[in-house]
């Protein structure tokens, strides 16, 4: 007698239900392999509940924060309502960059809140995102781009820089460009970057594009004996085996590699295009210990590969790009504490400024100080040299486009020159009108030299209070102006850019300059 | 198969599968994300072969448990087969319950000249001698037999077994506990196994019948189900039930006659075995016949209604478990070998559980930082599967609670194996 019935008409439904469950089974890990790539498996789970339950949240906060009629929209069809084109053309274009967007604060990281905050702020305030493609052409001068026109990257290809962030720009119909570090993206396992799997996922959604954030070049290495670190793209890296530093030429074969393998390796992976690239640590060379050439070096290869390397914001720089800029771009980086009225405001003050143009000197318009000190009190503009320098420098966000104007200023200065810039392309090329005793000078600064182009003894020019100081500039010609009489006058290339005021005192730690008022007409 | 046939058996298949599609389209779903959760942690076990094995094997234990008794065929009935029975009733102090549990034995569907009754008082102290002497006379006339053992002094239940083993003159002894009551149809159902001369013990299925005091019964009921028809049954397709209870089993006198003096006199690590009984007899008769599970043979039983009674009665079924596995461990080999796999398989997984859990809940969580959920998710799904079960085959009762609270016993009850190893000697726990 068997204890057991082994008949058909048993072991066939049985036999059905582990078959259909093996599939079932084999067909998540599918799913999620195709989905996920090599992430871990819970991880994958935990992300796809995420990227539903945000989106749906996220569309249903949008509708009410900022855009009631695009609930159903964005519930439904994906993208809210785009608001009316602007026809007005810009003349920059900001570009703001993230690395990842946390969930708990860390003080370094935008948080979720404050990213949404963020953006919901610039969706309010009529900013829309451009894709790289568009911002390539305009940097190029090959294409015009209405105002209130960015661009948003994200660094690292790290999975907390879309899963967060994708359900937001769906709901808002805003893209974004990935910055792939291509080694990254290879850990196997990895629950902090983006898999090559999720990379083609969001290619797909048609929102974002990517670029290169180097293959191997987001580690520190070895650059001498001791193990001391340095940047792979600004010095020269410790060969234990030689028992040397590299020479220039294995510098520049080495970084000339990554650049190419890490285009190479995204572009063959994913089918699309790699032209852009953004410098690990935002250093293109400027942080380097070891090798004074290597933002030279770098830059030259990086251009023979990439049309855009994109960088930080430097206090030398506009904030926004601007046409016919030469391959570095740069870009703002909200910081963690920064609220979505913060982002706003300093979008409003790197915009594109008109003259005429009367300064209030107030925290958010624009002033950048390059070096030295400066501080803005009650619609005051005062610049300092710090101890054991000779000087202060500042220019005015905003005003790259700007040509044939003139500049009026009333300023206060005990000794030393003080000087009213303008052609400002950035804090280190520059034009100025130097005022000091008994002399006026106009000047042509780049990096490499400040050439004097004319030096006019002017008999009655002191330093002191509330002197009405001016510069004009039209076509070819410049004239400085004291008072409202042009006292030197020049002939000059015709060169279009912003302004910036300057102090210079020989005695250190003492120049001193005062702006109570600032006008810019025609 | 004609068309008749054919049309009764779907009937049978939508009521027995479709009334309940919902609740076992669930169970489904729940071993679809044991499968999912299992081959998950399987890949990152790769380089433990230990803890990848004890992944593996409970996950294929206990899903072979519901396979292999879906398998499960109950013996038909042979209406010409009808050996005459004994009921043995060991009790000690059960005044309440002797009386009904006797009574019933003259009120089941069998051929009462077929039934003999032996009632053994095992030194009570209250009215339960009264009790079965009262009954007893109140049953004579209707049964072949009846006789009540009286002894002033406890000698232990094992004792009172076995005396009603040897004073029974009937080819069939169903041992039935004190606070057991069984259902009528109960004999036929146990007895029409025996036809098959390999086989020496047939369980019954017991239910609880306490089951509504409370949380702690509640829990109990789905374990008793759980145990009976699904891992008994399972053991059962071998005719190896390694444990036919005494609340309700019945044994093949001739078989147990030689086996008798041996059992009752056992010693184990040098003393003398006073508790699991039931499963002690159960391994002398596997060793050469067959067990098997009756599903059919219906009786009820009284389980502990407090925390404290019932972690007793664990430790003290956890200390024979101890004793009874490590002496089937050497013979279990010899028979059915996917049997002998999994018993072992389980043995190694009741020793290593206590393992697995203090590294999953201790020692990975303080020194790796990984959070034991993936732990405590798969033994919730496990336990969640049998809730589920149970629904489907019982009903709707309040088993979604007793499952998480089955689910927190698990943790204490865990530990009742290492602790019944420390005190396996101590057998102060023995006597009921």
């Amino acid at each position: 007698m068997r204890h057991y019935d082994l008949s058909t008409e048993r072991v066939l439904p049985i036999a059905f239900i582990a078959v259909a469950l093996l599939a079932f089974v084999g067909g998540t890990f599918r799913i999620q392999h195709q989905k996920f790539g090599r992430t871990p498996f819970f991880a994958s789970v935990n992300l796809a509940a995420q990227e539903q339950v945000d989106f749906i949240r996220y569309s249903v906060e949008s509708g009410f924060t900022y855009n009631p009629p695009g609930v159903l929209a964005a519930l439904f069809g994906g993208t809210s309502p785009s608001t009316a084109a602007t026809t007005t053309t810009t003349s920059g274009v900001p570009v703001i960059t993230y690395h990842r967007i946390v969930e708990k604060p860390d003080g370094d990281h935008v948080t979720i809140e404050q990213f949404k905050e963020q953006m919901y702020a610039l969706k309010r305030a009529g900013w829309q995102t451009v894709t790289l493609a568009d911002f390539e052409a305009f940097v190029r001068g090959d294409r015009k781009l209405p105002e209130k026109s960015f661009l948003i990257t994200f660094d690292d290809g790290a999975k907390e820089s879309f899963y967060p962030v994708d359900p937001l720009f769906r709901t808002l119909g805003y893209n974004g460009v990935a910055y792939i570090i291509v080694d990254g993206m290879n850990t196997a396992g990895s629950t902090y970057y983006l898999s090559p799997e999720e990379i083609t996922r969001m290619l797909e959604t048609g929102r974002w594009e990517i670029g290169s954030h180097s293959k191997n070049g987001h580690q520190t290495h070895n650059i001498d004996a001791t193990g001391e670190h340095g940047h792979f793209f600004s010095d020269k890296l410790w060969l234990p085996e030689y028992d040397r530093i590299e020479n220039e030429d294995e510098f520049r074969a080495r970084v000339a590699r990554d650049l190419n393998e890490s285009k190479e390796e995204l572009e063959a992976t994913f089918g699309v295009p790699v032209r852009t690239f953004a410098f690990p640590f935002g250093d293109s060379g400027e942080e380097s210990q070891n090798f004074k050439n290597s933002s030279d070096v770098v830059i030259e290869e990086a251009r023979k590969v990439y049309t855009i390397g994109f960088l930080q914001t430097r206090r030398e720089e506009y904030s926004f790009n601007k046409p016919d800029q030469r391959f570095l771009a740069f870009r703002i980086e909200p910081q963690a504490e920064w609220s979505g009225a913060d982002l706003v405001a300093v979008l409003e003050s790197g915009s594109p400024k008109k003259t005429p143009f009367r300064a209030r000197f107030t925290p958010l318009e624009g002033w950048i100080p390059s070096w030295g000190g400066m501080s803005l009190s009650g619609g005051v503009l005062t610049l300092g040299s710090i101890p054991e320098s000779s000087s202060g420098s500042a220019i005015l966000d905003g005003t790259f486009d700007w040509d044939n104007y003139t500049l009026t200023a009333r300023t206060s200065w005990e000794s030393g020159s003080a000087l009213l810039l303008f052609d400002v392309i950035n804090s280190r090329t520059y034009r100025a009108c130097s005022f000091s005793l008994g002399h006026v000078e106009i000047q042509s600064i780049t990096p490499e030299v400040r050439r004097i182009i004319l030096k006019k003894a002017v008999p009655g020019l002191t330093p002191g209070n509330d002197r009405k100081l001016g510069v004009a500039t039209s076509g070819r010609n410049v004239s400085c102006r004291v008072g409202d009489v042009a006292v030197g006058t020049a002939t000059i290339a015709d060169e279009r850019g912003g302004i910036g005021l300057q102090v210079w005192n020989p005695h250190l730690g003492e120049a001193h300059l005062t702006i109570s008022s600032l006008e810019v007409t025609e | 198969m004609n068309e008749n046939t054919a049309h009764n058996q779907l009937r049978t298949i939508r009521q027995r599968y479709l009334g309940n599609g919902i609740p076992w389209f669930f169970f489904f779903v729940i071993i679809y994300l044991i499968l999912v959760l299992k081959a998950v942690t399987m890949r990152s076990l790769d380089h433990s072969p230990f803890f990848g094995i004890y992944s593996l094997l409970i996950t294929v234990y206990i899903l072979s448990r519901f396979l292999l008794a879906y398998f499960h065929k109950p013996a038909h009935n042979d209406p010409h087969y009808q050996p005459t029975v004994t009921f043995v009733v060991p009790a000690k102090n059960e005044e309440d319950n002797i009386g009904e549990t006797i009574r019933r034995f003259a009120e089941v569907d069998y051929p009462r000249e077929k039934i003999e009754v032996i009632a053994i008082n095992d030194g009570s102290t209250d009215r339960t001698l009264e009790e079965m002497e009262r009954v007893a006379r109140e049953i004579t006339p209707v049964v072949k037999r009846v006789e009540v053992v009286n002894w002033s002094e406890n000698r232990g239940k094992r004792e009172g077994m076995a005396e009603g083993v040897h004073r029974a003159t009937h080819e069939i002894i169903i041992f039935i506990d004190s606070d057991s009551f069984i259902k009528a149809d109960c004999v036929t159902h146990l007895t029409k196994y025996f036809v098959d001369p390999r086989v020496g013990a047939v369980a019954g299925h017991t239910d609880v019948y306490n089951r509504d005091t409370n949380l702690l019964t509640q829990m109990q009921a789905i374990r008793y189900y759980i145990a009976f028809s699904v891992y008994k049954a399972a053991e059962s397709i071998f005719g190896n039930v390694t444990c036919c209870p005494g609340c309700c089993s019945a044994y093949r006198r001739a078989y147990v006659l030689p086996v008798l003096d041996e059992w009752r006199n056992q010693m184990f690590l040098g003393e003398k075995c006073t508790f699991g009984d039931d499963r002690s007899l159960t391994n002398f008769i596997i060793r050469k016949y067959e067990a098997v599970y009756s599903p059919e043979a219906h009786a009820h039983t009284i389980v502990p209604d407090t925390f404290r009674k019932y972690v007793k009665q664990q430790q003290r079924w956890k200390k024979s478990w101890m004793r009874e596995t490590f002496i089937a461990s050497t013979f279990m080999w010899r028979k059915n070998p996917i049997a002998a796999f999994f018993f072992y398989s389980y043995v190694f997984l009741a020793f290593a559980s206590p393992i697995v859990f203090f590294r999953a809940v201790f020692w990975l969580p303080l020194n790796t930082g990984i959070p034991p959920w993936v732990y405590f998710i798969g033994l919730f799904l496990m336990l969640f599967l049998h809730g589920l079960y149970y629904r489907i085959q019982v009903g709707p009762r309040a088993w979604l609670l007793a499952i998480i609270n089955f689910w927190f016993n698990t943790v204490i009850l865990m530990w009742q194996l290492p602790w019944a190893i420390i005190t396996i000697r101590d057998s102060r726990w023995g006597t009921r």
